[in-house]
This record gives C-alpha cells, sequence and structure tokens, in this order.
C-alpha cells in the first residue's frame, strides 16, 4: 500500500463531502447490486454445472463490477460497501453450490421421489445453519490462526486497488494481464504435446493443458510425476509460503513413500489397475482418497479440542460484545452477538428437521436423529472445509458431501430421499461456512464490521439456494419436445477423469473429487433412459449429479454397503487425531487434505510455497507483503475470470 | 530432543499410513454378496497399531520440549525475542507513544498522509506483532494470550479501517474509527501488563 502516491485522486470537493457524508458500508446500492450479481452468478453456476461439472466463483468478479457500479456509476462507492456487495454476491452464488451437486442426483434416480418443499427448506436450513456455526470461529480462525485465505486476500487487494489506484493496482494488474495470458495460452492447447508425453513420457497434456508432464517414461505413473502449471494454484502457495510446506509433505509423503510401498508390496490388484485406469488411479481412489478423508475429519476434530480454550474465549467475547457496546467498550463491539446466533442456530435446526419429517419415509424418530446428526456433521464439515480454505484455498466438499450422504444412508437404513434432504442441508452449509470465512477475511483485510457482514449473509444467502433449486427443476422440465429418447441400453457416457473434476471454483483449483465414482456412476448411469432436461445421453450431462446416482445405486444394493471404505475413513481419522495433536496448527487438516487432492495440484502448490520461502528469505518480508502478495492476488484473479469466461464459452458454444 | 521427536513422530505417521493404506479383503472381493463377509479390514493393523504407538512416543517428546520452552518464555520478564527483534509484549508497549503522535497530528493530516501513516505503524509494530501472537500464548497461557490478541488484532482492524476511509476520501470516519484503535490497543497494553504481574 503505497498511500504517499495516491493524492492526485483526493480532490478538495472529495474531501469536503467527506467531511458530511457518513462512510457506506450497509446501503440499498450495495445489497441490490450483491443480490443482482450473486442471482445471475449462481443460474449460471447451475447451467455450467450441469453441462460441464464445474462452477463459476463470485468474490472477484463481484468486487471488480462492485467498483465500476459504485465508484464509477454511482460515484460515491466506499471499500467496505464494496464488501458488502461482494459478500452478498458469493454468498448468493455458493449456496447454489450445494444443490447443483447433489439435487441432479435424485432426480436422475427417481424423479418421483423429488420433493420441492422439503428440498427448498433444507436448502435454507443448509444456508442458515452454515453461517450460524462458522460465525463462532471467526476469531480464531482469522485473528489468532491467521488463516491466509488467498481468496479473500485477493478480493480484498482487488477492493484496495480499485479505491487507492497506485502501485498495489499496477502490481494487480501485471498479475491479472500475466495469469490471463497463460491460462488462455494453455487452454487453446498450443503447447500441449499430447505425442511428446506417450513417447517421451514429458509435455504437456490434461483437460486444460496445465498438467506438465516429467516421468520421461522413467519414473512410474504411481509417482504421479505430473505437476499443475496452473499460476492460481501456484499462486495459493506463494500466499501460505511456510505455512503451506506441511500440505506439500503430505503429497510427497502420500505419492513418493507410500504409493510405492502399496506398489512394491503388490497391494494393488491388476484388475483395479485396469478398471481405475492406472496404478496412480487406483491407489488415489481406494487408498489414499479415502485415508485422506478420514485424516481431515480426524485432525478437525483434534483441532477444536486443542484450540478449545480459545474457542471458548472468543464465544465468552461473543456473548459480551452487547455488554461491552452499551458500557461503551470497543473491542468486540461490532461483532454479531450471540442472541442472533443462537437464534440462528435454533431456525436451521427446527428448518432442518422439518424438512427431515416431510420427505418420504421418515418416522419421527428417524426426522430428529438426521437433524441432530446433520447438525453435528454441518458443523464439523464446515469447519473442515473452512479450516482448508483457510490455509491451501482448496475446499474438500466432495469428500465432505460423500461422507455426508453416505452416513445418513447409513443411519437412515437405504432411505434414500431422506438422506439426500440431509445431505443437500449439509453441502450448502459445507460451502457457506468456506465462504463466510473468506468473506470476513476479506473485511479484516480492509476494516470492515464483521457483524454488518454477518447480519447480511443471514438474512439473504438462502436465496441462493432456492434459486439454484428452481434452476434445477426448470432445467429437468425443460427437455426438448424433438429431443428423442435415448436408447434404454446406450453407451455410457462415462465422465472421464477431467470432466468429473470438482468445481473449478475461482480460486481454488480443480479438485479431483470423486473420479473413481464418477467412472463407476457413468457407466451405470448411461444404462438407463434419461426421460427429463439434463444428465447422461443429454445436451446437460450432469457428471456431478451422475455420480452421485451411482454412488447412491451402488451404497443401496445388498452388499453394497461394503464398497464404502470404513476401515480407511477410521485408520485415517486415528492418524488426523494424532497429527491433529501436533504443536503445529493444522497439520491434520493440511496432511489429509494432501492425501485426498491428486499430488499435480500439490505439487504446484507446493512449488508456490517454497518460491514464496526464497523470495521472503531474499527480499525480505515487507517486499513479500507489499509486492507479492498483490502480484499473487492477480494471478488468482486472472485465472479464475479465465475460467470462467471459458466455461461460458463453452456452454454457449455447444448450445 | 525436538527434532528427535519430531522425526520419531514422522516415522510413526508413515508406518501408520503405510499400513492403513493396505486394501481389507472385503474391498479386494469383487463380488458384492461374497464380500459381505469378509473381513473390511485390512490385515496391517497390528502394524498401524505400533505406527500409532511410535507416533504418539515421539509426539510426547515433542511437546514435552514445546512446553519446556514455553515456560522459559514465561520466565523471561518481556517475552522478547531473539537478537533485536522487538517481542510483542513490548511492541503493545511501544505502539502507543506512534498512536499519541498520530492522534495529536490527525486533523491536520490529508487522505494519502494519513496512509502513509498508517502503513508505517502497519509495518513496524502491527505485522510483527501478529508474526509473534504465539509468544503471547506462550507467555501467558492460552486463555490470557487470547485475550491480550482479541484486542491487538481489533486494533489492527480498525487501523486497516482509517487506511480504507483515508484512501476513500472520508477523513471523518478515517478519524472516529482512529480513536477505536487507540482505545483497542490501549486495553492491549492493560491486559499484558495485568496478565505480566498476575
Amino acid at each position: 500500500m503505497d498511500g504517499s502516491r495516491d493524492s492526485d485522486h483526493l480532490s478538495a470537493a472529495g474531501v469536503a463531502k467527506a467531511v458530511v457524508e457518513p462512510y457506506r458500508e450497509l446501503t440499498v446500492a450495495a445489497i441490490v447490486l450483491g443480490l443482482i450479481q450473486g442471482i445471475t452468478l449462481n443460474l449460471a453456476f447451475v447451467y455450467v454445472a450441469l453441462k460441464l461439472g464445474m462452477g463459476l466463483g463470485g468474490s472477484t468478479v463481484a468486487a471488480i463490477l462492485g467498483y465500476a457500479f459504485l465508484r464509477g456509476v454511482m460515484k460515491k462507492g466506499t471499500m467496505v460497501e464494496n464488501n458488502i456487495n461482494q459478500t452478498i454476491a458469493s454468498g448468493v452464488n455458493t449456496s447454489g453450490s450445494g444443490i447443483v451437486f447433489t439435487v441432479p442426483a435424485l432426480y436422475l434416480l427417481d424423479p418421483s421421489s423429488v420433493q420441492f418443499l422439503p428440498l427448498a427448506i433444507a436448502g435454507i436450513a443448509g444456508a442458515i445453519l452454515g453461517v450460524a456455526v462458522i460465525i463462532p470461529l471467526r476469531k480464531q480462525m482469522i485473528e489468532m490462526d491467521r488463516l491466509r485465505f488467498p481468496s479473500g486476500v485477493a478480493t480484498a487487494t482487488i477492493i484496495q486497488a480499485g479505491s487507492s489506484g497506485g502501485e498495489k493496482a499496477k502490481l494487480l494488474a501485471v498479475g491479472v494481464i500475466f495469469s490471463v495470458l497463460w491460462k488462455v495460452t494453455l487452454i487453446s492447447g498450443v503447447l500441449s504435446t499430447p505425442e511428446l508425453i506417450r513417447d517421451y513420457g514429458f509435455g504437456l497434456g490434461g483437460h486444460d493443458g496445465d498438467e506438465l508432464h516429467f516421468g520421461f517414461n522413467v519414473l512410474p505413473d504411481y509417482v504421479a510425476p505430473i505437476v499443475s502449471l496452473s499460476l492460481m494454484n501456484m499462486a495459493a502457495g506463494l500466499l501460505a509460503g511456510r505455512g503451506g510446506l506441511p500440505f506439500f509433505a503430505g503429497g510427497v509423503l502420500s505419492w513418493w513413500v507410500i504409493s510405492p510401498i502399496a506398489m512394491q508390496n503388490g497391494w494393488v490388484p491388476e484388475e483395479m489397475i485396469a478398471q481405475a485406469g492406472g496404478a496412480d488411479w487406483a491407489i488415489y481412489g481406494s487408498m489414499l482418497r479415502p485415508l485422506g478423508i478420514g485424516m481431515l475429519i480426524g485432525g478437525a476434530l483434534m483441532g477444536v479440542v486443542m484450540a478449545f480454550p480459545a474457542i471458548k474465549s472468543a464465544l465468552q467475547s461473543l456473548a459480551a460484545a452487547a455488554k461491552a457496546a452499551r458500557s461503551g467498550g470497543v473491542v468486540g463491539a461490532d461483532e454479531l452477538t450471540l442472541k442472533p446466533l443462537v437464534g440462528g442456530l435454533a431456525a436451521g435446526v427446527i428448518l432442518l428437521f422439518t424438512a427431515s419429517i416431510l420427505s418420504k419415509g421418515m418416522s419421527v424418530p428417524d426426522a430428529i436423529l438426521s437433524t441432530v446428526v446433520g447438525t453435528v456433521w454441518a458443523g464439523l464439515a464446515a469447519l473442515i472445509v473452512a479450516q482448508a480454505a483457510g490455509m491451501t484455498d482448496i475446499q474438500p466438499m466432495s469428500g465432505m458431501s460423500l461422507i455426508s450422504v453416505t452416513l445418513m444412508l447409513i443411519l437412515l437404513q437405504g432411505n434414500i430421499a431422506g438422506s439426500m434432504i440431509v445431505g443437500v442441508a449439509v453441502c450448502v452449509a459445507i460451502g457457506q461456512g468456506a465462504d463466510m470465512m473468506q468473506d470476513l477475511k476479506t473485511g479484516f483485510l480492509i476494516g470492515a464490521r464483521p457483524g454488518k457482514q454477518q447480519f447480511i449473509q443471514f438474512c439473504v444467502t438462502w436465496i441462493g439456494a432456492l434459486t439454484a433449486l428452481w434452476a434445477v427443476h426448470i432445467l429437468w422440465q425443460a427437455r426438448p419436445a424433438d429431443e428423442p429418447d435415448p436408447p434404454a441400453a446406450v453407451a455410457a457416457e462415462s465422465p472421464d477423469r477431467e470432466s468429473a473434476a470438482e468445481p473449478d471454483e475461482e480460486s481454488k483449483p480443480a479438485e479431483e473429487g470423486s473420479e473413481g465414482e464418477a467412472k463407476t456412476a457413468g457407466t451405470k448411469a448411461g444404462e438407463e433412459a434419461v426421460k427429463g432436461g439434463f444428465g447422461p445421453g443429454t445436451k446437460l450431462p450432469a457428471p456431478q449429479g451422475a455420480a452421485l446416482k451411482g454412488i447412491l445405486e451402488s451404497l443401496s444394493s445388498e452388499g453394497g454397503s461394503a464398497s464404502v471404505p470404513t476401515d480407511k475413513y477410521a485408520l485415517g481419522a486415528g492418524i488426523g487425531l494424532l497429527l491433529g495433536a501436533a504443536p503445529m496448527a493444522g497439520l491434520g487438516v493440511l496432511v489429509g487434505l494432501a492425501m485426498y487432492l491428486p499430488f499435480y495440484i500439490t505439487l504446484g502448490y507446493g512449488c508456490g510455497c517454497l518460491l514464496q520461502m526464497v523470495i521472503q528469505k531474499t527480499k525480505g518480508v515487507a517486499f513479500c507483503e507489499h509486492k507479492l502478495v498483490p502480484v499473487a492476488a492477480g494471478l488468482i484473479v486472472g485465472e479464475a475470470l479465465t475460467g470462467m469466461g471459458h466455461a461460458l464459452y463453452s456452454v454457449m458454444a455447444a448450445g | 530432543m525436538k527434532t528427535a521427536g519430531f522425526l520419531i513422530f514422522v516415522v510413526g505417521i508413515m508406518i501408520g499410513i503405510s499400513a492403513g493404506a493396505k486394501l481389507s479383503p472385503a474391498r479386494l472381493e469383487t463380488d458384492p454378496q461374497a464380500a459381505g463377509e469378509l473381513s473390511r479390514w485390512p490385515d496391517t493393523i497390528p502394524e498401524f497399531g505400533l505406527g500409532i504407538a511410535v507416533a504418539a512416543a515421539g509426539l510426547t517428546l515433542w511437546w514435552r520440549v514445546v512446553l519446556k520452552d514455553r515456560a522459559a518464555a514465561r520466565v523471561a520478564a518481556d517475552g522478547s525475542g531473539a537478537g533485536s527483534e522487538l517481542g510483542p509484549v513490548q511492541l503493545v508497549g511501544q505502539l502507543q507513544q506512534p498512536l499519541k503522535d498520530l492522534e495529536k497530528d490527525i486533523d491536520s493530516l490529508d487522505g494519502p498522509e494519513l496512509c502513509s501513516r498508517v502503513e508505517s505503524l502497519v509495518d513496524q509494530f502491527v505485522t510483527p506483532l501478529a508474526e509473534g501472537r504465539q509468544r503471547f500464548v506462550d507467555r501467558f497461557g492460552l486463555a490470557g494470550g487470547s485475550e491480550a490478541l482479541n484486542a491487538t488484532a481489533f486494533g489492527e482492524r480498525m487501523l486497516n479501517r482509517v487506511w480504507s476511509a483515508a484512501a476513500d476520501g472520508h477523513l471523518e470516519e478515517a478519524r472516529s474509527s482512529f480513536t477505536e484503535v487507540i482505545a483497542a490497543f490501549r486495553q492491549a497494553d492493560e491486559t499484558v501488563n495485568r496478565l505480566a504481574q498476575a
């Protein structure tokens, strides 16, 4: 921040105006603009997710448009006002993600089982619960642990650059331009060399052309000799620095120690390798990923235990906030008090119970069980995802969602409709939790009042869940009349690993979530005729929904529960508990996340961490804060915008 | 000893993860009905247990050294850092005068000047404070350290608000927010002194 170079933009009239006008923060303009952007992004997100299996982010776009409208058009916007705008936009957008990756599975399984009202209530419950459970952790995550939240930092950099001008804006712009050019080059495929990869084991490949293979036909595929050249991924590592090293170490441990051990000991059958399409995917899908999910859970649980005194202190300060404000104290007086939080939590629980009791085949004891377990799990899963996002900018939503549905399916003895109700609520809650934390990080960096952000998020975020639900329903109903029925035994539109990749949200790399399941699900889904507006064989293949459908079918079949890797979850949780107890905060979550993700993402991120450490050692902390951060933010923003543009272009080009 | 504890912990974790990665007989069975009758746990559970035990031993050793270091930090009167680096406790105390100086000057500063002064405070005091926050906890324990950190974090956020308001041209808001900065860091200083005397 170099304010001394910014005097040009402040005029005498501007200063005079400032004396009389209040400092705009929670304004009608910000709310309306945020809602318009959020709903628009949400609808686009639903369509793109059903088409391509990936999503669109919201914060950075909203911050840029907010600056253009509030400052450019209205001529009076402030940074904190823009922050409210992007908080609303991203909240409304994100609450749709929990819907679009779960509800389509219900339509594909059995459209007659879809009950709009319980799903709508569940979506609203999840939106409220997600905000309520994560707010008390704001102090711990953002102020005590100082989790980086790279997306939040990037958004704050945009907001500040818009108002301050000067060097920071230039550095941000350099990062954006470089990242856009690089991403476009990669997407164009001009650098892709599949023949070189095949013949020499070296070259660029992958869905977005950003995977650099360096095996040279010498390193076996089970050591995953691929690194992501995504600048967004590397920038997340740049922002994390030394703190991200355990994440990198977890990836190295998984792929350069565990994987060779598994192969050398013959633990991976040939049939499994053939079915998965390679030893690396077999090991990843059946060993590393479920262990990683278990470690995430164990690590997060232990993290809560270790941080309990600090969390207790944070809750006490929330309880004291109202009293502090009345007695003239300032610290904590601008936080949302405990009363609305407890009220929100109660409302969320009641709504979740209502949704459960209204769904088919649910008795009162079942509804109570699913409400209690669902609420507790939503809280824990939201914590895990928010922590992971804070440390690495990567959100393991698919893993947490999968656990949610699996857990409920087991508890409710195969009641798919009932399980999905809770699954929807939990998925929405997870997304909200991480999004709220990113926004609160942005707010901290620009001096926003957290109570205002939290209040408005409570008020409006549920709109996104309803919007997405309505959009999914409309798209299912809107099957073109001239589209022929697909043949009953159509060849499966088996999503390949790339198209089944997790949503490429704006500031996290594509999270390869459910490839194994996607391959299986794609095969199974394609065997049945799809009679609605989306699904395999249609113009909107809904790969995530198809993957989840396959899992649900598998789980509810006879002996299907044997395919749930409960041993891996449990053993991973045991290791996660130990890692979480280490005198290094977040170790369980970081290592678990590294095992959960494909190595090419972890390796690229690790390169960013190491680069930051070298730069900090040679140039110092101040250089990193003032120069490196805006450039890294620009890299994240540039790739997010390009990815979004490319997704929309792909949708329009495909028709 | 710290390194030894850490290394033993890492070795234990590696053994545990390796053993836990092996697939169970049920998972290897392709017939779902037959799979239901097989064990759902890998046959490397003893090795997994060994790994956990080794990791637990390493963790205990590691924590022992860390707690010893933290106790030593509590003994130091001001929790100061190595070399010429100011400890967070000192930083909170030393921040009071620059804040008072800025309070005196603030009415005569324009937006860019105020931004510059805030940046200087952040670079000299607030960022080092944030980076040394663990030493608050080492010195005063988790509860006490959290209390001090709550106040400093609030002060930092309000300083960011002062910068934003000044950059936006809202000097009145900047000045008003600055009073909260002063109150917060004063509270932090009082908290630190109270805890130090306890």
